[in-house]
């Protein structure tokens, strides 16, 4: 990142009449140590007859010497500097060993050096007194400076002065206040008084704004500032002069341009000399202005560019819609902790104490932003092999047509909060439940933890290990086990409802073992997930029919109310206790209710059904108000259902990936982006990773792209399997597509291999699988998922492990894979929501052009090239041009 | 800026490809190779009539990119030696020289280092904090100087043997030519072109045994 600004500094005096000047020393050009690299430096002196020379004064300093033969009626003086503001680490050095810990002598030819930068001027009693005040015991010398510099920091109160000179210590100390100088004074005094080298610094301070505010701190200037300034430096052997900046706090860093540095703050004034005595008009001014600024992850446009882009959004929005592609986009973005790099839930693994806090954090405030009456539910994710137990899932689940699931966020219990429900609350909870939707009470049966598994497990334990406790570092089953044996098995750890949703009410049965108790399956997951379903009655006289999952295909009526509906059956629950109903029907699915860790958590049965869910949601919110008890809502999603949208936030290798919600317009896409990286932010997640040289890289977990539409019989994909076409071949033409968004994680064995990145004869194959697309006729759904399905994989068969992957497009395998989304991988997490809206702009338009011409042509065999060019920016910049000449020429421009 | 030409050093993409299988306590794992490295070096208004450009005393292919002068390239090299990785028996090639050879006046006349890691001796055992030091981090390991110093000599491959030899605790390529003991000469080599790769020099190519 680059950053250049012109500093202006400009200083007029006017003189009533006219009038002689002495010899005039400017000290106003950066000093040789300044380590912010000074591009350019100019003086300009008026009036214009003057002589000038430049010299070096006994510490190194630059001075002007200028003499003026006539007499002047003014006297200006110019200074510009173009600084390149890099980033300095003030910490960048190594002390020597002798120096590694206040206190140290300086070795006796430093110290010889060092004198005038030891004289001790004032010593005076508040001086001394506030010394006396100051932690001098042993410790290192950085954090030694960093506490001297933030004690005189605290201790002092700002004021600017507009009177020239420095005060003593004794003024300063003694009101309190001081400006720069004076704190810079006092502190070259007290450092000298602690027996170290110090010197006084005038110098410019520039500040630039931030561009994003701070989310702990101060976050820095409004506006960009610049104005000369003082701060005091010290003389450590191993890293040379230090500047410390007691008016803030901090170490001198790129914004401190020293100017002058010496052992007094007389011979560093920026103007000296003398004059016949006159009125003087006195006039200056400090400017600071960007004028070169790289793009950078926290600004990577400048607003007019955005504006053109984000317009240009919009005149897609209007081709697409105008040719009937219905496209709708949605994305997987990654997240990582901006406070923690370090551990390996932030690096490697997927789960993690502090991602399970941040993620719940982030749900939290998607719950508020994103819906209204949303509902906040968390799921088993996916069980990866290799890894000890099933991942997590949060979804957050609202209805499109925006009528509340759940009306009161405050009964969804905090995660990162402590509750303490008991099991008398949890079987009040479930018997009310049971009777609010109109199922016996009776049915409600506790459930144990099975003692003969227990038992069999205590006594196998090494002698010497007490069967109670467990450590952290034991396996998790050990943990288990102790958990399990110190809370008893004689008390039921959760509570039992058989039910399921009939054709048109609740539905319960009793449930009875062998065994008399229902004993769950050893483990530590959810109760729900360990119900004995081989123990239940093999034959019942009636049984439920099995629902099939919905077809996402199918016609669907609008969605019903459900609360009102719910809150009448609570009402009548009460009055008639209505708890001796038969049972009509055997059911194997159950709502179970267990309290773990203080909190109620509610398991919910699989339903195929989404009224079903949304009455079973909105009859646990009734119970929950009544009760006022917060429950935490898990077990079985929703179905999959088009006239339901959620946000899912799952743990994935160092990272929260953060499934949102696909949107057809280009509005709804970019509102969406900038709320969730908002939200993300606030929640402590950020998008900013770095390798241990510095290198920027992308979060880890990519921000996969997905194209499909809103119902799966509408995508373009679908519709138009030569869309699937056009944009493999123009991302096989084009690999600068594949290299410029991906990071540094690329090639055969990556995440995203690109279609020639794989086997040799694929490019061939997939030829002649282009060949095979009906033109002219009705093209069957199914056809492009069997055309391209094996095409579309890793070396080793992966179909996930693909630039282009089409796991969601139309898979025979089940309903939630049919629903026509392409999926593009090889897109890395942006750092910016502007950036990762310009990708996704540049595939709908692509899509959109496609859509208008197909893109056919002869797929290009890059063969060694493609990674001996394109992994260069050069090639990969050219490339990038070639694709905008190609959309400027389509008529995008 | 060195004359009138402009060299410019940026990161280029080294694709890390999974290793073989090797068995471990916790079953069997797949190693990414992380041993390699890639820069891309380009250049304007360059004479290469006169001048040539080298990287660690490689002669770098340079390729014409359609403008007057300008030219660009590829530097792959090995910047670390884990102990699973690609040929284990070829060192790292860090810091990376560059310099600008004239051939006229036979002499480094400037060039540029790139390190991989900082070049003061810090060890980064923790990932930068912020962006702040991310970008502290990658300043440090550039320095616009430090050119290869003495007269130069052009030493055709034939004659070049290169060894390993332990500086500071890493294993370092030299080269050496029976015939020349003074080290005030800056010998530099080519390696044949690469048919496969010609927009890249591979470092790693001069390690071949003669």
């Amino acid at each position: 990142m680059a950053l250049k600004v012109v500093l202006s500094h400009k200083t007029h005096y006017k003189y009533d009449k006219y009038i002689s000047l002495s010899p005039h020393v400017i000290r106003l050009r950066p000093a040789p140590h300044s380590r912010t690299p000074i591009d350019s430096y100019s003086l300009k002196i008026t009036p214009k007859n003057h002589f000038i020379n430049w010299q070096q004064d006994p510490f190194g300093n630059y001075l002007a010497r200028i003499v003026f033969p006539e007499k002047v009626k003014e006297f200006g003086i110019d200074v510009e500097i173009i600084a390149d503001l890099i980033t300095i680490n003030p910490f960048d050095f190594f002390v020597e060993q002798y120096a590694e810990n206040y206190p140290f002598k300086y070795n006796d030819e430093l110290q010889k050096e060092l004198i005038p930068y030891l004289e001790i001027t004032e010593d005076g009693k508040k001086l001394h007194k506030f010394i006396k005040t100051l932690d001098l015991k042993k410790r290192p010398i950085n954090d030694f400076l960093v506490y001297l510099n933030t004690e005189i920091y605290k201790h002092l109160n700002y004021t600017i002065r507009l009177e020239s000179g420095v005060q003593t210590c004794e003024i300063t100390l003694g009101n309190k206040l001081g400006s720069c100088r004076d704190y810079a004074w006092l502190f070259v005094q007290v450092l000298r008084h602690l027996g170290l080298a110090a010197r006084f610094v005038s110098g410019y301070l520039v500040q630039l704004k931030a561009d994003v505010a701070s989310l702990d701190g101060p976050s820095g200037p409004e506006e960009d500032f610049t104005d000369l300034h003082a701060w005091t430096e010290v003389y450590i052997p191993g890293a040379g002069w230090l500047g410390l900046d007691a008016t803030s706090g901090l170490f001198a860093g790129e914004g401190h341009i020293p100017l002058a540095c010496t052992p007094s703050f007389e011979s560093a004034h920026a103007i000296e000399g003398m004059s016949d005595k006159c009125e003087t008009e006195f006039e200056y001014s400090n400017t600071v202005t960007r004028i070169f600024e790289s793009p950078r992850v926290t600004k990577p446009y400048r607003d007019d560019q955005w504006d053109a882009i984000y317009k240009l959004g919009f005149e897609i929005d209007k081709e697409l819609e105008e040719n009937d592609v219905r496209l709708s986009m949605g994305g997987e973005p990654t997240f990582v902790s901006i406070d923690d790099m370090e551990s390996p839930e932030w690096n490697t693994d997927a789960d993690g104490e502090h991602k399970r806090e941040l993620a719940d954090k982030l749900s939290r405030r998607l719950v508020g932003s994103f819906t209204k009456g949303g509902l906040l539910h968390y799921a088993q994710g996916k069980w990866y092999p290799g890894e000890p137990i099933p991942r997590w899932q949060t979804s957050i689940v609202w209805r499109k047509d925006r009528k509340a699931i759940w009306k009161d966020p405050e009964l969804f219990a905090d995660m990162n909060e402590t509750y303490t429900y008991t099991n008398e609350d949890a079987q009040k909870f479930i018997k009310t439940l049971a009777l609010t939707l109109c199922v016996s009470d009776k049915n409600v049966i506790d459930a144990y933890e099975d003692p003969y598994h227990y038992i069999m497990k205590e006594a196998n334990l090494p002698l010497d290990i007490d069967p109670m406790k467990a450590d952290l570092k034991d396996s998790l089953e050990r943990k288990n086990i102790a958990k399990v044996l110190s809370q008893g098995l004689n008390t039921p750890i959760g509570f039992v409802l058989p039910l399921n949703f009939g054709e048109t009410k609740w539905i319960s049965s009793g449930w009875s073992f062998r065994r008399e108790h229902l004993f769950l399956v050893p483990g530590d997951s959810p109760l729900g997930l360990r119900l004995p379903m081989d123990s239940l009655v093999q034959k019942p006289t009636h049984e439920l029919p099995l629902h099939f999952e919905p077809d996402l295909f199918a016609e669907v009526p609008e969605l019903g109310k459900f609360r009102k509906d719910a809150k009448k059956r609570f009402k009548n629950a009460e009055r008639f206790k209505v708890n001796e109903m038969k049972d009509d029907m055997f059911v194997r699915t159950a709502l179970n209710i267990e309290v773990r860790d203080g909190k109620l958590y509610i398991f919910l049965p699989p339903l195929n059904h989404t009224e079903a869910f949304l009455d079973l949601v909105a009859s646990i919110e009734v119970v929950a108000k009544k009760l006022d008890i917060k429950v935490v809502l898990e077990g079985y999603e929703p179905p999959h259902d088009l006239r339901i949208d959620r946000i899912k936030v799952t743990p994935d290798p160092g990272v929260i990936e953060v499934n949102i919600q696909p949107a057809t317009s280009w509005k709804d896409l970019s509102d969406n982006l900038f709320t969730l990286y908002d939200d993300a932010r606030q929640s402590r997640l950020g998008t900013e990773k770095f390798m241990l040289d510095g290198k920027h890289t992308g979060t880890g977990g990519g921000n996969h792209v997905t194209i499909g539409a809103l119902e799966p019989s509408d995508s373009p994909l679908l519709r138009r399997p030569e869309l699937l076409r056009s944009l493999i071949t123009f991302w096989q033409h084009h690999p600068g597509l594949s290299y410029l968004f991906s990071g540094a994680f690329i090639g055969p064995t990556s995440q995203a291999p690109r279609v020639d990145e794989g086997r040799l004869e694929n490019l061939y194959e997939l030829e002649i699988a282009f060949s095979q697309i009906p033109q002219e006729e009705d093209v069957p759904f199914w056809i492009t998922d069997r055309l391209f399905r094996h095409m579309l994989t890793d070396i080793t068969g992966n179909t996930h492990r693909s630039e282009f992957c089409i796991d969601k497009l139309y898979s025979p395998d089940s309903s939630s894979g049919r629903l026509g989304i392409l999926e593009l991988r090889a897109f890395d997490m942006p750092p910016h929501p502007r950036m990762a809206l310009l990708q996704m702009l540049l595939v709908r338009t692509l899509v959109s052009a496609f859509w208008k011409k197909p893109y056919k042509h002869k797929l290009v065999r890059w063969g060694t090239q493609l990674h001996d060019k394109f992994l260069l920016e050069h090639y990969v910049k050219e490339d990038i041009r070639d694709i905008v000449e190609f959309l400027n020429a389509e008529g995008y421009a | 800026m060195l004359e009138n030409f402009h060299l410019e050093l940026r990161a280029a993409i080294e694709p890390w490809h999974v290793l073989g299988e090797e068995s471990g306590s916790q079953g069997t794992a797949r190693y990414v190779d992380s041993s390699l490295e890639r820069v891309q070096v380009k250049v304007t208004n360059f004479i290469p009539e006169r001048y040539v450009l080298t990287c660690n005393s490689v002669v770098i292919p340079l390729s014409p990119t359609g403008i007057e002068g300008e030219f660009v390239a590829g530097v792959k090299y090995k910047a670390w030696q884990p102990w699973s990785a690609l040929h284990p028996t070829i060192g790292v090639d860090t810091p990376l020289v560059f310099d600008v050879v004239d051939k006229w006046n036979q002499r480094s006349i400037g060039g540029m280092s790139y390190f991989v890691s900082h070049p003061g001796g810090r060890t980064y055992d923790t990932f930068p904090v912020n962006s702040n030091e991310a970008e502290a981090r990658r300043i440090n390991r550039f320095w616009d100087f430090n050119h290869t110093q003495g007269e130069v000599e052009y030493v055709s491959a034939a004659l070049v043997k290169q060894s390993l030899v332990d500086v500071n605790g890493a294993k370092r390529a030299v080269l050496t030519k029976e015939k020349i003991k003074d080290k005030k000469i800056f010998h530099f080599q080519n390696v044949t072109p690469s048919m496969e790769y010609p927009n890249t020099l591979d470092l790693r190519r001069k390690w071949a045994k003669q």
